[in-house]
């Protein structure tokens, strides 16, 4: 198992949650809430393992916490601020509020996982070869 | 060919990195990124050694930072990016 394979593999999950939840918003469901919680769930969980594990050991390995990393983090922040407005927008029923608040996370979602994928992800395997492993059992724990 | 010009010389960190490292995975064959800074993007030179991407700093009008960026085995962008970088004399600390 590699991060590119565990983290990748988490990112297809997002993704089915994702379009589940947009479906079920525009189908004004009465599970859309739920759904839009669990995408909220996984993806926190996603960034969790991130965060709390994979930046910091990359961060430490490559001696900076300025590079790609802080870029993930303020994008990692730019997702919740989208998040928030889509909470609010679910609560008030305001599902094209929602809705317009999603395509843009879509977006920026699309272009984040880009970045980790083939940028970050590929980059932690060569730098954290060693530690890799327990790296992944950390993740798998949470 | 074609020059992709980035000038994220207005904005704050992480910004021009997170544009930078966007435009470079976008970057097609015979493609050069020309990227324009008001600073060295010293955080960025890391990541393109790792992704097999060569560079040449160079320094522009009022101590602005011009980067010339392509893919290391891409003659043809590597051809366009060093004449496009040949306008600018070499990058100086100001």
């Amino acid at each position: 198992m590699t991060f590119s394979e565990y983290l990748g593999n988490d990112h297809l999950r997002c993704d089915t949650l994702f379009a589940a939840a947009e479906q079920a918003v525009a189908a004004h469901s009465p599970t859309a809430a739920q759904a839009h919680q669990d995408l909220v769930d996984a993806v926190e969980h996603h960034f969790a393992m991130e965060e709390s594990i994979l930046f910091p050991a990359f961060e430490s390995a490559s001696g900076s916490a300025m590079g790609p990393t802080t870029v993930m983090r303020h994008e990692h922040g730019q997702m919740r601020q989208l998040f928030a407005q889509m909470d609010e927008a679910i609560q008030n029923g305001q599902w094209d509020d929602y809705l317009g608040a999603s395509e843009t996370l879509l977006i920026l979602m699309q272009q984040h996982n880009a970045k980790e994928e083939q940028m970050l992800y590929p980059m932690s395997e060569r730098m954290l070869a060693e530690a890799q492993q327990q790296l992944l059992q950390q993740m798998q724990a949470m | 060919m074609s020059a992709v010009f980035l000038d994220v010389s207005a904005l704050e960190a992480p910004q021009p990195l997170q544009q930078a490292l966007d435009a470079l995975l976008q970057l097609k064959p015979g493609d050069y990124l020309h990227f324009h800074h008001r600073m060295r993007p010293c955080h960025l030179y890391g990541y393109l050694a790792e992704q097999g991407l060569v560079s040449d700093t160079r320094l522009g009008e009022n101590g602005n930072c011009e980067v010339f960026i392509w893919r290391e085995d891409d003659a043809q962008a590597d051809r366009d990016a060093c004449q496009a970088a040949a306008h600018f004399p070499p990058w100086m600390e100001q």
